[in-house]
């Protein structure tokens, strides 16, 4: 099953703003109309007033000026105002129907990239694409338009002037269109350098206090000139040419007006078409003439670019999506139950082939095993993060991979190493986030797991930042704190993973304290590589070669 | 090139010298470039008026002359555009290396409460920000002061009343460019925050997201996150809009001033007092000048927000440094605390306090204690670049007194986590010497002999496991000739066999130094010349 997402999301993005899509178009339509009229009245009052020496009216002419000037503008200003909403509306639309599809894939498919490249696909790619497909397709049409409009309005001032337009045109196109390419893939090499100097630095900073226990400063120093100089002298390079690219296109746009001027005059002494005005109005339309073959040959470059953003977007929208489903499994009277479990990971010879298990109320079960057995996967599989290739795993008399997360959050909680890595403030870490949960259920969960006096203790209390790596809480404190977080909604299943390691024996009977008083009328589901009695077990399973046996 | 950084590190104004060269060579190019632009417009119009009115020759020459200017007015151009790019270049070079030549110096105490990324975001962005403010500057003082006044002379001379008369709205554009500037300028800080908002959501939705779908709150993460990238777009939307968008309305006032040249000007002409194409010429540098009046106040915004990015560096160039002090070399005799007391840097309580010990060489100490009881706090303070109350003495000579190549040279610290930068284990070990028979000697000593002298490391060890992590972080601190060690749970992720070689080559280490071991695992305890038991910040010899 697969969503699409760029093309509807562009529709909906555009859809959702039809008035302003309207205005957009009109102000770009009543842009490229009126840039014409200051040179057409330029030409009217040279013909008209300057030329036969009459000056009434003029006065008028140049209020009219004055108008076309103000309505410019204020299509303009349109302009800019519609292009920022839509490409906005757009952009929002698509990362909104990203992250609807992101809760569709299976977790095999997200853990196969890090949390950077997921990132970039948000960021740069939509960033680049909305941009495509609002401000750099319609800019291009409105530049497209423009330099028509400049032509024809050229052509029927003197035709022949127009041809030798239209035959400098694309000269001037491809020149600019060249640079582009130039400075771009210099662009590129710059990017590249700086990440690379970025990454130097990066290191550096993290490790200096390492640096300094072993006096390494000075010599970090001196392998610093390095990435300076590569990224120095790259940016040097790509600065060349941004600095000549104007330059040149002046120069050239300096010719054409010369070769325009000799023309004219040969023109004007032959008795040929050309007015005085005309003459005028050529110059200025001609000066104008750059603007919008600048902007074509940029936007031709950033529509090439934005190409590859399209094919990555693309690539996230082909991505399988999995199927969730609300279902009941009856479990015959068991809490937790699968029936001939069979599981592989994608790509890789089963782990478990016809595996069975029954755990009933109150019942606390520790599954023990080397490492690589499959413990994790199991959990995993009983608590619905997986779905079996094939057999039935039913938890409270449900599917647990198609449960509803409300439903989730009430029937079981989860205490795993992942809690560790998690940031945020204690209030959010415990309470997921749920709006449901009261400041006093708070409180009394933190209470229960032997905490409430360390949180009120710390400068913040509950709005304490923790992130990994912070020293606000020791490790014992913090497994107290997934414990909370796994009790705040008291479901009525616990599944533990690993709990302990990394912990001294000492605080590993604190957690442990904690853990038996709250077992009571709880069923417990414990996976530990340590043989430990501290949970008081009804029963320890030993996973091997895919089979649960009793451990001895 | 080489990049230093200048004598007065905290004043921005040493760093502008250290690019003067570029510096001058951008103004000359500059002020010949102000004049031509000027110089062009006006050349136009005279082209114009010999096409209208004179011989064909006339127009040839005409053209030549507006060939030549504009060839080398952009000559010019070029030549100001390139060196105000490679002096800003450089000016950020310099700036990175002083950053980091002041970071290398700072107490270890102050690095962790700035924390990393701001210090990163400080050595990238910030000096980004500032160099490109400084090079707007440049270029304003240059694009927009100087071309102002060299267009308002080139419009005086061709007619002075006119430009008066014509200067009149250009103020009030720019008065109004300015009354807009806060609000932008608060639009613009609304949309950064939703921005870094939203990035942080996503980073945070995607690294928790095995986590919050076990525990069945991926929907309200994600709805969190709809939201940010909602704000993000409102925000945004508003933002480029302010920026970029209300130029025209500027542009508006402004271009009043060329409606009256262009209505008072074919006045003059049409009774003869003024050529056509000088008319044209005044219309062409009026439309520059009233387009250069609005976008002028523009980088002052620039300014603005590099006065922060300024303020940012500065606080990392100002800290205390931690670099001269008393030099002290070995040997080592005694180690001596006296009623010392550490506190972590973010914390509100001591780690220990009013802590006591004498030492003499040949020493194993071990350390242990439960989580909390301040064992990682204590090998902090004995490694000597933390800072400490009480009196922590090397042969009678205070620590904090001794310079940093002293400590480094006497003391080596192994923390329990291994830091390092990407490179292969020889070059981690060794920091880049080759592979001499001490390095031999101390990668045997710690157990890393499966392990190629040219097997890459990876950043802290990414590619290693966590139990060779350990033993390349010890090997580093055996490889170096110190004295005194602190091994910070060396055992940790150690398998049982190794965990015994291990001890074995402590124990025998410890009969030429003084050595402190902090561990959670009972074995070493046995070997141990003396055992402290730390509990709650206070120590018993057991």
């Amino acid at each position: 099953m697969k969503h699409k997402i760029l093309v509807p999301s562009i529709f909906s993005g555009f859809k959702s703003k039809k008035l302003i899509t309207f205005f957009c178009f009109l102000s770009i339509a009543a842009g490229i109309y009126l840039q014409l009229l200051p040179s057409l009245l330029l030409k009217q009052i040279t013909d008209e007033h300057i030329v036969p020496g009459i000056a009434q009216g003029v006065l008028s002419l140049a209020f009219v000026y004055l108008g076309a000037v103000l309505m410019s503008g204020a299509a303009d200003l349109i302009k800019q105002y519609t292009l920022s909403r839509l490409t906005q509306s757009v952009i929002v639309e698509i990362k909104i129907q990203m992250s609807e599809k992101l809760r569709h894939l299976s977790i095999f498919t997200i853990q196969s990239k890090t949390s950077g490249e997921w990132m970039s696909y948000f960021s740069n790619d939509v960033d680049t694409i909305a941009t495509l497909f609002t401000d750099d397709i319609l800019t291009l049409i409105a530049n497209l338009g423009s330099m028509a409009a400049i032509s024809f309005t050229i052509y029927t001032l003197n035709p022949a002037v127009a041809f030798f337009v239209a035959a400098a045109l694309p000269i001037l196109v491809l020149i600019s269109y060249r640079f582009n390419i130039l400075t771009f893939r210099n662009q590129l090499k710059a990017r590249a350098s700086l990440s690379r100097l970025n990454g130097w630095l990066n290191s550096r900073i993290q490790n200096t206090p390492t640096l300094r226990f072993f006096h390494q400063e000075a010599d970090q120093l001196d392998k610093l000139q390095a990435p300076l100089d590569e990224n120095y002298r790259i940016l040097n390079k790509t600065n060349f040419y941004d600095s000549l690219f104007p330059c040149i296109m002046n120069i050239f746009r300096g010719l054409v007006l010369i070769c325009f001027l000799l023309y004219a005059k040969q023109d004007i002494d032959s008795g040929g078409l050309l007015s005085s005005g005309s003459v005028v109005a050529c110059v200025n339309l001609l000066l104008q003439l750059l603007a919008p073959v600048e902007a074509i040959a940029m936007q031709l470059q950033t529509i090439q670019e934005a190409a590859s953003g399209v094919k990555r977007i693309k690539d996230f929208e082909n991505l399988e999506e999995e199927e969730r489903a609300e279902r009941e499994i009856n479990g015959g009277g068991a809490v937790i139950r699968c029936d001939d479990l069979t599981f592989a990971y994608p790509n890789q010879k089963p782990i478990f082939d016809g595996l069975s298990l029954t755990i009933r109320q109150g019942e606390r079960i520790v599954i023990q095993g080397k490492t690589g057995e499959g413990k994790s996967t199991l959990m995993n599989l009983l608590t619905g993060l997986y779905a079996p290739d094939k057999g039935t795993v039913s938890l409270l008399n449900k599917d647990p991979f198609g449960m509803s997360e409300e439903e989730r959050r009430q029937s079981v909680g989860v205490i795993s190493q992942l809690f560790l890595t998690r940031q945020g403030t204690i209030r959010e870490l415990i309470t997921l986030n749920d709006p449901a949960i009261t400041d006093e259920q708070l409180k009394k969960c933190c209470k229960l797991v032997k905490m409430d006096e360390v949180i009120e203790k710390l400068p913040d209390g509950y709005d304490s930042m923790l992130a990994p790596g912070s020293n606000a809480l020791s490790n014992g404190q913090m497994q107290l704190l997934a414990l909370a977080c796994a009790l705040i909604h008291e479901p009525p299943v616990l599944f533990l993973d690993e709990m302990t390691s990394g912990l001294d024996a000492e605080s590993e009977n604190e957690v442990f304290e904690v853990i038996r008083q709250l077992s009571q009328d709880r069923t417990i589901f414990t996976i530990s590589h340590r043989y430990s009695d501290a949970l008081n077990p009804t029963c320890i399973l030993k996973l091997q070669n895919g089979r649960l046996v009793i451990a001895d | 090139m080489y990049f230093t950084s200048p004598q007065q590190k905290q004043e921005l104004k040493s760093y502008i010298k250290q690019i003067r060269m570029p510096l001058l060579l951008s103004g000359l190019g500059g002020l010949p470039y102000n004049c031509l632009s000027a110089l062009v417009p006006i050349i136009q119009g005279w082209c114009i008026d010999q096409v209208l009115g004179g011989s064909y020759d006339d127009v040839v020459y005409a053209v030549i002359i507006l060939a030549a200017v504009t060839i080398a007015y952009q000559f010019f151009r070029f030549f100001k555009r390139y060196s105000v790019r490679v002096m800003a270049n450089r000016l950020s070079a310099n700036l990175r290396y002083s950053l980091m030549e002041a970071l290398f110096h700072t107490k270890n105490d102050e690095l962790e409460l700035k924390g990393s990324g701001d210090v990163l975001n400080t050595c990238v962005k910030d000096v980004d920000l500032l160099v490109e403010a400084i090079r707007k500057t440049v270029t304003e003082i240059w694009d927009t002061w100087v071309l102002m006044l060299a267009y308002l002379a080139a419009l005086a001379m061709l007619d002075w009343k006119l430009t008066l008369l014509g200067c009149i709205p250009l103020p009030f554009a720019i008065l109004c460019a300015n009354a807009m500037k806060k609000k932008v300028v608060a639009e613009n800080e609304l949309a950064v925050k939703a921005n870094s908002e939203a990035s942080v959501k996503l980073k945070k939705t995607l690294d928790e997201l095995t986590f919050a779908r076990m525990s069945g709150c991926e929907e309200l993460n994600l709805k969190a996150l709809r939201e940010a990238f909602q704000k993000q777009g409102d925000t945004n939307g508003l933002a480029s809009f302010m920026k970029n968008g209300l130029a025209p309305i500027y542009l508006g006032i402004a271009s009043l001033s060329v409606v009256v040249v262009v209505g008072l000007g074919s006045l003059k002409v049409v009774s003869r007092s003024m050529s056509v194409g000088a008319l044209l010429s005044m219309i062409s540098l009026m439309g520059t000048l009233a387009q250069r009046s609005t976008v002028a106040s523009k980088v002052f915004n620039v300014q603005q927000g590099a006065i922060a990015s300024w303020h940012n560096i500065f606080a990392l160039l100002n800290r205390e440094q931690d670099g001269s002090g008393e030099s002290l070399s070995a040997p080592v005799n005694t180690l001596e605390l006296a009623h010392v007391s550490y506190m972590y840097p973010q914390a509100r309580h001591t780690a220990f306090c009013d802590f006591n010990l004498k030492v003499t060489k040949p020493s194993l100490i071990g350390i242990r204690g439960a989580v909390g009881s301040g064992k990682s706090a204590l090998a902090r303070t004995l490694c000597g670049f933390y800072d400490y109350e009480g009196s922590y003495k090397i042969n009678d000579c205070e620590v904090k007194e001794l310079s940093e190549a002293s400590r480094a040279a006497l003391l080596k610290y192994m923390p329990h986590q291994l830091s390092c930068v990407n490179g292969t284990l020889c070059e981690v070990i060794t920091w880049g010497s080759h592979p001499d028979n001490d390095y031999k000697e101390s990668k045997r000593q710690a157990c890393l002999d499966e392990l190629t002298d040219d097997k890459e490391i990876g950043e802290n060890g990414s590619q290693c496991s966590s139990g060779q992590q350990q033993r390349i972080s010890l090997a580093r601190v055996l490889y170096s000739a110190a004295e005194i060690l602190i091994l910070d749970d060396p055992f940790a992720n150690v398998d049982h066999k190794t965990e015994i070689q291990l001890i074995d080559m402590i124990r025998e280490l410890a009969n030429r130094k003084i050595i402190f071991v902090f561990s959670h695992r009972p074995l070493i305890f046995d070997v141990c010349d003396r055992v402290i038991q730390l509990e709650g910040g206070d120590c018993d010899e057991a």
